[in-house]
């Protein structure tokens, strides 16, 4: 990276430094309203060949009413992450080692979702109906034996407690909300009778079911063609509109991030490398793994013929992983020092923090 | 008015493929004589041509059978009607591969290649990385086993790998590895055309951009010509150099990529451009001109055009009228094409320019 760039990006963190001091003492006054709070999460995978560190010390937190998304190549540990939100790690071969995960319910006192038996009560009370997931395949995430109607119904019947009829009406009401045209008529068909993107709103039916406070979408619209992608996305939006429904978005899409997104963590191998507010991840990206990821991709009208510029090599295996930083084998501004320490999480100002050495000298925020 | 059937193969020496009214019905059967009652028509009247050195890139919904008509350019389905022109360059004879029986098609296997979608599956994960890629070669005889390993080693250095992969298995290798494997398997026969079907979409972004660059860069050093087909339009924008649209098997429009993304012409262009979301936070999705329902059933297409039903400017003559691919009303020589009856007095907006600030 050329000293002007990180001189501009200190230049940046100074200015917010006024807003920064501001900041600190609203959080003081009024604590900031997380739904979620992950702190050090560690998560690993015995397998064959040696243990696999899939999530190694992961913390960010999820603002109540935001979608925070997260992105990362395959292997990053983000699904894993949100996987361990709802504790549905299959435990083993995973074996969560560390970390808490606090859920501050708008009604109730905060827990940590890791201190609960994952087959517990008081686990699946919370799992579906205050946090419930959004799967990637529409086409593996719904039983083709049952109607669509019964599968939206079950839920409803599992968590509340009202007659099969009520369900069913409540089921029809959420389909029209998902915009599947004459619900009423559809709701016993088989879900082979319907599309792709019909189907992926009846999944996203099935999570809204209960009014949950949290849905995490784990590569929502990826199986999906440009334009039901679209249709989807805008869907997400006005729901979240209306619900006021915390999103956490996992996708390795710039563009649906883009789209969705109001904060971003990237992650890199179990790690967080950078997070911050989406318009500062896309304008002023300071880990050199987000800048590379975004010129990896083609942009329209301005790529043209000039060839993209992609990270080079690919993810290592999982099993022996670098010493130092772990971006530092394909790191275009590898320096020494990264080869031998585990980079600290540095601070650039109000929310944007990143895992780089090229940082170092700016405040530590921690391990 | 100027028709596409007027680009002429045998005038023309640029044009490697010319693809005329290509038709492809799969017949629908039904009950226990297994009676065809039907047909989806995947494929329903193309017509395009491809320029040697060039790209084509194919895009539509999944459905509007683009990978049909890759398959049917291949052989590896017969299509019903229609012609598939290619010129032999060592020849610089016109073959018609449509009319060939399966054997006489065997020869043009060797100029036509394929690489496929998913890497894990298309690799046969009991061969070693050799004999995948020298396959091709053993097929048609060429050279002695030392000689196709040498072959073999160097298509390898080509697509990124190295000679001491060799003895390796598939399994050994990630998805980017493995779809490298697939791409020298595709050249070792040294083609001049290879259908590439949505050959980055199951790739990393950085890995996605790799294979990107390397198809670009074989294609400078040995003029291959590539018919693209995949349905992210940013790979597509980037990648081709001509673009046809697909909508339930039928052409809608083609054109320079240029004119396409800038100027389109008709109104299924227009929704498919405006989908594309971009990673830049304050350009959002334009929602009046998304796409709502479905593609309708293939084997009971609408009436008139296609895509009046889902048309935002559908007006009634678009419910019996078929449309027929036309030249554009901007174009001048570029040989831009659609099939939109309102296209003329139609201004339709273009893609959104992405752009990174930090560039």
């Amino acid at each position: 990276m050329q000293p002007i760039l990180i001189a501009q990006i200190k230049e940046g963190r100074r200015n917010n430094l006024n807003s920064y001091n501001t900041e600190i003492k609203q959080k003081q006054e009024k604590k900031q309203d997380n739904i979620i709070e992950i702190e050090d999460l560690k998560v690993t995978f015995s397998t064959e060949r040696g243990t696999v560190q899939a999530v190694n010390g992961v913390s960010f937190s999820l603002p109540r009413g935001e979608v925070v998304g997260i992105v990362g190549e395959s292997g990053c540990g983000k699904t894993v992450t949100a996987l361990s939100v709802i504790q549905l790690v299959s435990q083993p071969p995973g074996k969560i080692e560390n970390g808490k995960i606090i859920y501050y319910s708008p009604k109730k006192q905060p827990i940590n979702i890791l201190s609960l038996d994952p087959k517990e009560k008081k686990m699946n009370k919370l799992r579906g109906k205050e946090i419930s997931m959004i799967f990637q395949e529409p086409m593996k995430s719904l039983n083709p034996v049952y109607s669509v109607g019964k599968q939206i119904i079950e839920k409803i019947l599992i968590h509340e407690d009202i007659t099969k009829s009520e369900a069913k009406e409540k089921a029809i009401t959420l389909l029209e909300k998902v915009e599947i045209p004459s619900a009423r008529q559809r709701i016993d068909e088989a879900p082979h009778q319907w599309s792709g993107g019909m189907r992926q709103r009846v999944v996203i039916a099935i999570a809204l079911a209960c009014n949950p406070s949290l849905v995490i979408a784990d590569e929502p619209t990826t199986a999906l063609d440009v334009t039901v992608q679209a249709q989807i996305l805008t869907l997400m939006k006005d729901l979240r509109r209306d619900f006021n429904t915390t999103i956490m978005l996992i996708t390795h899409d710039l563009g649906v991030i883009g789209e969705m997104a109001d904060r971003v963590v990237v992650m890199y191998l179990g790690k967080v490398v950078e997070k911050n507010r989406v318009e500062g991840i896309y304008s002023n990206p300071a880990h050199p793994y987000t800048r590379g990821l975004l010129k990896s991709i083609p942009l329209i009208g301005s790529s043209g013929k000039t060839g993209l510029d992609p990270i080079k090599g690919s993810v290592p295996e999982p099993y022996n992983l670098p010493l130092g930083c772990v971006f530092a084998p394909r790191c275009p501004e590898v320096m020494e020092k990264c080869k031998r320490d585990k980079p600290h999480l540095f601070d650039l100002g109000v929310e944007h923090r990143v895992r780089c050495w090229l940082y170092e000298g700016d405040k530590i925020e921690r391990n | 008015m100027k028709e596409i059937s007027n680009v002429d193969i045998y005038q023309d020496q640029n044009i490697l493929l010319k693809v005329d009214e290509l038709k492809k019905y799969f017949p629908i059967k039904e009950g226990i004589l297994r009676r065809v009652v039907g047909y989806i028509k995947a494929v329903n009247g193309v017509n395009f041509f491809v320029e040697r050195g060039h790209t084509l890139g194919v895009v539509g919904e999944s459905g509007c059978g683009k990978t049909t008509l890759g398959r049917c350019i291949l052989r590896l389905l017969d299509p019903t009607e229609g012609s598939i022109k290619f010129r032999d360059s060592k020849t610089d004879q016109i073959i018609e591969l449509a009319d060939l029986t399966r054997n006489e098609v065997k020869p043009y296997r060797k100029k036509i290649q394929v690489i496929f979608q998913d890497p894990f599956s298309s690799l046969d994960d009991r061969m070693t990385i050799e004999d995948i890629v020298a396959e091709p070669l053993k097929a048609f005889n060429q050279g002695n086993k030392r000689t196709r390993k040498k072959i073999v080693a160097e298509l390898l250095e080509k697509v990124g790998l190295s000679a001491s992969h060799l003895d390796r298995y598939p399994h050994e290798f990630s998805g980017g590895q493995r779809q490298r494997i697939g791409i020298a398997r595709a050249l070792s026969l040294n083609p001049e055309l290879i259908i590439c079907d949505e050959p980055v979409s199951a790739l990393d972004v950085s890995v996605q951009a790799q294979v990107i660059n390397m198809l670009d860069k074989l294609q400078k050093e040995q003029k291959f010509t590539y018919l693209f087909i995949a349905h992210d339009l940013s790979v597509i924008e980037h990648i081709s150099d001509r673009v046809i649209v697909m909508y339930l098997g039928k052409v809608v429009e083609q054109g320079t990529t240029a004119d396409l993304f800038n100027n389109p012409q008709h109104p299924y262009t227009e929704a498919l451009l405006a989908a594309i979301p971009s990673p830049d936070p304050t350009i959002k999705l334009n929602r009046e001109l998304l796409l709502k329902g479905n593609v309708p059933e293939p084997s009971n297409p609408p009436s008139g055009c296609n895509f009046h039903p889902r048309c935002r400017y559908a007006a009634e003559k678009c419910k019996n009228t078929e449309p027929k691919l036309k030249l554009s009303q901007d174009d001048t020589q570029d040989n831009h094409y659609d099939a939109c009856l309102y296209s003329d007095e139609l201004d339709l907006k273009p893609a959104i320019k992405q752009s990174l600030k930090f560039r």
